[in-house]
């Protein structure tokens, strides 16, 4: 192996990750008085946060008076299809108003009504008096939320002082020798250098798995890195089974077409130029949905009847509304459909598959951001020194299926509350501990392994297809236990095949292709987990819907799952219980019903 | 002569790799149209073209797909011509 020079750094909390859940606890913690690092890969306002342009939930009342946290409360128990924890829930729901006005006052933009108050717009499954009619609950900074928000975040987290280390990659997580965190091995893109930050403790936040499926709206940028290197680190992963889809994203770009497509006229037809939603959902059509929509449209590609040379994917049929109905009712989807399929929507279908758009599996952790794990019994057991936060993490207060505006929420109060309870528990400039010798080794004979990976034969982009599409056929919307078998006895293929992975050059200066083969490690990490977990569930639930085991079934599967990979394509299973509980006596647990709209 | 040639064109080839990963963005819009002429069209391109897509790339991410998108005009005349060719009109 090469010898590295490794470069150190002692910090209080170090921060993997700089979106909106890593800036948010960056800036609390440098406020705080911690000696902080924030560690990201991309330049912080380059974060996939800043695609999230529909804005943020909170029961502010601005526009309905009438309106409560405990509304938004039962809706994301709902939209979580009872998965969810419900203390968790109430915590974020009520913690949601405070934390908005903290955004606020921190300088975020938000879009004002004529008095002055923050402008409340309308989403799906936001309800008033649960369930009774449409609520006016999500907030935004016009359509620019995402963006204003990790700007607002990052230029307070300077001014509080806290440290940016931007384009550097973290290797892996720096385990002591009972199974605690103490910092984390990162690479210097720009210079290519090694650093070692070591601190009390290490905040993972480094966003969803998005690219691990052949389809998805997620930036390149979202490869799981933080469930990659807590697996390794031998930590458990919650709940990823539950992968949230959009039915129309365009074949091949993942870039989306809104569901309003359908709601103006649009249909969508297979290879025998056949409307098959009129088999599916008779009276609502292609109207039915989102989840009937792309389970349908799987069933049509998994049965031979997609469209295109390699009958994967459905066409959106828009051009007999005619130029003038499209430009004025759909305007920009000509544009989109142009830049990204080639096609003119005017004239000709928009090839599109059913895209993935959110991951709400991940790390879990209780409220305060802590990695909890079942140890002895224990189901809340801490990891010491280690804490996630953001869709890296699983809390869960999305349960089995997130609703729209949730996300930057959580972002914003599980970031926050990390950085609170660092504040109350931490130290400052407390004496850090020793790093186990060979947790660093391992992550340094790994990193030295794929650098010189000039020998293999297999290209990391032809993997990472072959795992995508894998995961695009077999682990997508439509689920039976047969299929899933399948894909999974593939996807165990592929993961071996990484073995004879090849990096085109040994250097370390701006080595893209060395990055994406680590990033690659990571996005097989997380799709093994997904199909073994997604095997493992049987019963439907939120997103993870099974032709064979239609109905959620609470007595058996009213739990998380647990996955420990334990061994190169093997994934162990446990569970931990859902809490069945509030934190106080201001909401009252919420019964599990079943989830209609 | 020689020696300062190689390390010129070994400068060359580490900003073509630092400009290849900084066309990794938040938005997968981005991504696409990115790499897209990141693989047809850089390394055959005027150096004047070279040196206004490495200006472009310091463009925040909600501003460069309000051009590329056509949603509203590029405000910077230096790019128009770029983002013409970006979204496949140029």
């Amino acid at each position: 192996m090469a010898a590295y020079d490794i470069v150190d750094h002692a910090y209080d909390v170090v921060v993997v990750g700089a979106g909106g859940a890593g800036l948010r606890a960056t800036l609390g913690l440098a406020e705080a008085g911690l000696k902080t690092a924030s560690i990201s890969k991309v330049f912080p306002t380059r974060s996939h946060t800043v695609a999230a342009q529909g804005g943020i939930s909170a029961a502010l009342g601005n526009i309905q008076p009438e309106d409560n946290w405990r509304y938004h409360m039962y809706d994301t128990v709902k939209g979580s299809d009872w998965l969810g924890d419900q203390d968790a829930i109430q915590y974020m729901t009520r913690e949601a108003i405070p934390a908005i006005i903290e955004l606020e006052h921190y300088g975020m933009p938000f879009s004002r009504t004529p008095d002055g108050k923050i402008y409340q717009r309308p989403f799906g499954g936001m309800s008033l008096n649960y369930g009774e009619k449409q609520a006016h609950r999500t907030c935004a900074a016009a359509d620019r939320t995402g963006h204003a928000m990790l700007h607002t975040l990052y230029q307070q987290a300077l001014k509080a002082k806290a440290e940016f280390y931007i384009e550097y990659f973290a290797i892996d997580l720096l385990m002591a020798e009972d199974g605690s965190c103490h910092g984390v091995l990162a690479w210097d893109l720009n210079d290519g250098k090694l650093h070692r930050f070591r601190a009390q403790r290490t905040i993972l936040a480094t966003g969803g798995y998005g690219r691990a499926f052949f389809s998805c709206t997620s930036a390149h940028t979202c490869t799981g890195d933080g469930g990659g290197m807590a697996a390794r680190a031998g930590i458990a992963l919650q709940d990823m089974e539950f992968v949230q889809f959009h039915p129309t994203g365009i074949y091949g770009a993942g870039c989306l077409i809104t569901e309003g497509s359908r709601g103006e006229g649009g249909y969508l037809t297979n290879a025998k130029n056949e409307r098959f939603m009129e088999r599916y959902a008779p009276h609502d059509k292609d109207l039915a949905c989102r989840d009937v929509v792309a389970r349908a449209m799987t069933v049509e590609i998994n049965e031979g009847r997609g469209v295109g040379g390699e009958h994967d994917h459905i066409f959106l049929n828009l051009q007999h509304l005619g130029p003038q109905v499209l430009h004025e009712r759909l305007p920009g989807i000509t544009e989109t459909a142009r830049i990204f399929a080639g096609v003119d929507a005017t004239k000709e279908p928009i090839p599109v598959l059913p895209t993935v758009h959110y991951n709400m599996g991940g790390i879990p952790t209780n409220m305060h951001g802590e990695v909890v794990t079942l140890k002895d019994g224990n189901p809340d057991a801490v990891v010491p020194g280690l804490m996630a936060v953001g869709e890296a993490a699983c809390v869960s207060v999305h349960g089995a299926n997130r609703l729209g505006s949730n996300s930057l929420l959580d972002l914003v109060v599980f970031g926050r509350a990390a950085a609170l309870e660092c504040a109350a528990k931490l130290k400052i400039g407390a004496p850090l501990k020793a790093i186990a010798k060979d947790s660093e080794d391992r992550a340094l004979a790994r990193f030295d392994r794929l650098r010189y990976a000039q020998k293999g034969t297999l290209g990391t982009a032809q993997i990472r297809v072959k795992m995508q599409k894998t995961m695009q056929a077999h682990a997508a919307v439509f689920r039976t236990q047969e299929s899933m078998d399948k894909g999974r006895a593939l996807l165990n293929d592929i993961i071996k095949s990484y073995d004879d992975v090849q990096v085109s050059d040994t250097s370390l200066v701006w080595n893209s292709d060395l990055a994406e083969t680590m990033e690659l490690e990571n996005l097989l990490t997380n799709a093994l987990f997904t199909l073994a977990c997604a095997q493992n569930r049987t019963e439907s639930r939120g997103a993870h819907a099974r032709d064979d085991c239609p109905d959620r079934d609470d007595v058996h599967w009213m739990k998380h799952t647990l996955a420990w990979r334990d061994g190169e394509t093997s994934v162990k299973i446990d569970y931990r219980p859902v809490h069945t509980y509030t934190l106080d006596e201001e909401a009252k647990y919420i019964e599990p019903q079943v989830r209609e709209y | 002569m020689t020696t300062e040639a190689s390390g010129a064109s070994r400068d060359a080839t580490i900003e073509d790799r630092r400009v290849r990963w900084h066309c990794r963005r938040g938005m997968k819009e981005l991504d696409v149209l990115l790499e897209r002429y990141l693989g047809s069209r850089y390394a055959q391109a005027p150096a004047v073209e070279r040196e206004t897509f490495k200006q472009l790339l310091e463009v925040d991410d909600p501003t460069l797909w309000h051009w590329l998108s056509g949603a509203g005009p590029v405000e910077d005349p230096r790019f128009n011509a770029l983002v013409e060719r970006l979204r496949g009109r140029g």
